[in-house]
């Protein structure tokens, strides 16, 4: 597309004409998020990735207030340690920091990839200190990665099973899934949009994932 | 609603971690400040992660030369009588930058006579003797002139200040501005010939988007916008870009205390500031006022020479 631009300089006039072409990637397509730290809408991933890799200091806070709570929590769950939850939030940060060109929005949500980081070094963590006090029962078969859903979700017709799944929950169930889910909300903004408390929207993803399990199977969900 | 993951694992693994907002848990509030200083020990706020190694204006200035010599030494007989800006055709336009670059010599070189403030005016009558040259005439004697600029300068110390213009700048920060002007001009060429724009190589093209964020406040005061006390965020995304707390009105504004946050593609920004983009056509993804941020493009595209 071809557009016809006209800007002024001084007491000049002058028209230009530009090629939509002239402009890689735009934000704009991108469209608005859901919470910024200037008003009530977050920025989209994308956009806060990328000025974390620009090295924008406050879209790195803003990340943090943004997932702190379920890396802490995943962390947690993961090692039972607060200790050990704190170190790992604080790898994952700085990871995001180090290496933001390693997330990929086209491969998911950011909150996933952090989670997903923060998971794999707890499992880390645990690891290693599983290797300290039990050093002579730690097998070979036990070395490499943990059972990962790869061969089994393989079977899967994936996103219409996790549909289905869905609607067999509860309403008040399904609609804070899919809001976390579909809709990539944190449980504050869950809580925010509904109108309800954080502890309930927290306690009704807690029942939702339980009924999950059942439905998608224990490795497809991994369960603490 | 989209999925928001593709592949069967990372849509697995995007709805474990949804349902784990049901355990999240906001650690002690103290661990933000230590994980934000641990992280940015790791790495310098304020530039991009994969920012490119600095070179000099001496150097930018060269490498915008050599890509306009590229793209010159490319064009056919009927490219060159294409019209590219101002009713001048290709070989038109390049007069004026010879002219441009004559008087850049002589201000260089200490000649009192060369006081000027028309950029444009000054060089007409270089745009207009082209008219009666063949394209390769013209392309010769741009050649020669660049070659005698880049000898001038290579015995100038940087840091000496020169005006030129109007404007008075150390004279690597004036070379990084010659490159601008070359490269937007060298897009007119290849837009007036139907060929693709490409912005500069990483090195050249951060050293210019940081001369013109260093000068932004100076194009906002020069469209005659009032902006006292206000501050925009503004990040310019791609290995060239980086961060920066612009105070509209040039003084000193902290960070956090930004009213609008404009994120937006390095290249994209300095075609605004060459006024060959509209703020509209950028891409641009802004947060917070509105009106701010278009004011901080409209200051932008008042830094243009043309």
């Amino acid at each position: 597309m071809t557009l016809t631009l006209r800007g002024t300089l001084g007491d000049r006039d002058r028209q230009l004409t530009v090629s939509s072409s002239d402009v890689n990637w735009s934000f704009a397509d991108i469209g608005q998020g859901r919470e910024s730290i200037l008003g009530s809408v977050r920025t989209p991933d994308a956009v806060l990735v990328a000025r974390i890799r620009a090295g924008d200091e406050e879209a790195l806070a803003e990340a943090y207030r943004s997932y702190c709570a379920v890396v802490f929590g995943t962390a947690r769950r993961t090692t039972a340690s607060r200790a050990i939850a704190e170190d790992v939030l604080q790898e994952v940060f700085c990871a995001l920091w180090c290496h933001p060109e390693r997330f990929d929005p086209e491969r998911g949500s950011l909150r996933a990839y952090l989670c997903g980081i923060a998971r794999r070094r707890a499992i880390d963590f645990m690891r290693s200190d599983a290797r300290r006090v039990l050093r002579e029962e730690r097998s070979e078969t036990s070395g490499g990665a943990l059972p990962g859903p790869d061969c089994e979700v393989a079977h899967f017709e994936t996103a219409g099973a996790v549909r289905h799944a869905l609607e067999r929950l509860p309403e008040d169930q399904r609609r804070v899934v899919e809001l976390a889910f579909w809709g990539g909300r944190t449980h504050f903004e869950i809580a925010d949009e509904l109108g309800l408390p954080a502890g309930t929207v927290k306690s009704r993803l807690r029942l939702a994932r339980a009924k999950l399990v059942d439905l998608l199977g224990e490795l497809v969900m991994e369960p603490a | 609603m989209s999925s928001p993951a593709r592949d069967p694992e990372e849509l697995f693994a995007e709805l474990r971690y949804a349902l784990d907002e049901g355990y999240a848990e906001l650690p002690p509030e103290h661990l933000l400040d230590r994980i934000l200083n641990v992280a940015y020990e790791s790495r310098e706020p304020g530039r991009p992660v994969d920012r490119p190694a600095p070179i000099s204006g001496a150097d930018v200035f060269a490498r915008s030369i050599a890509s306009l010599n590229a793209t010159l030494e490319d064009l056919t007989e009927a490219d060159w009588k294409c019209r590219a800006l101002r009713g001048l055709d290709v070989q038109g336009l390049l007069g004026h930058l010879i002219g441009v670059e004559e008087t850049f010599i002589k201000v260089v070189s200490g000649d009192p006579s060369t006081d000027s403030d028309d950029h444009i005016g000054s060089t007409q009558p270089y745009a207009l003797a082209q008219a009666g040259k063949t394209p390769t005439q013209s392309l010769r004697e741009w050649q020669l002139v660049t070659a005698r600029s880049v000898e001038v300068v290579s015995t100038e110390p940087p840091e000496r200040e020169v005006a030129f213009y109007g404007v008075a700048l150390p004279l690597a920060q004036l070379l990084v501005i010659r490159a601008f002007e070359m490269w937007v001009h060298e897009e007119d060429v290849r837009r007036a010939t139907d060929r693709s724009l490409n912005p500069p190589d990483a090195e050249p093209l951060s050293r210019m988007a940081e001369l013109a964020v260093a000068l932004l406040p100076a194009g906002i005061a020069r469209a005659g916008l009032s902006l006292g006390g206000q501050a925009v965020r503004l990040v310019l995304t791609g290995p060239a870009g980086g961060s920066w707390t612009v105070a509209m009105d040039g003084r000193s504004a902290p960070s956090g205390a930004e009213s609008a946050i404009v994120v937006v593609d390095t290249a994209a920004f300095c075609r605004v500031v060459g006024n060959r983009l509209a703020q509209c056509d950028t891409g641009a993804w802004i947060d917070g006022d509105q009106q701010l941020a278009a004011d901080l493009f409209t200051g932008a595209a008042e830094l243009a020479l043309d």
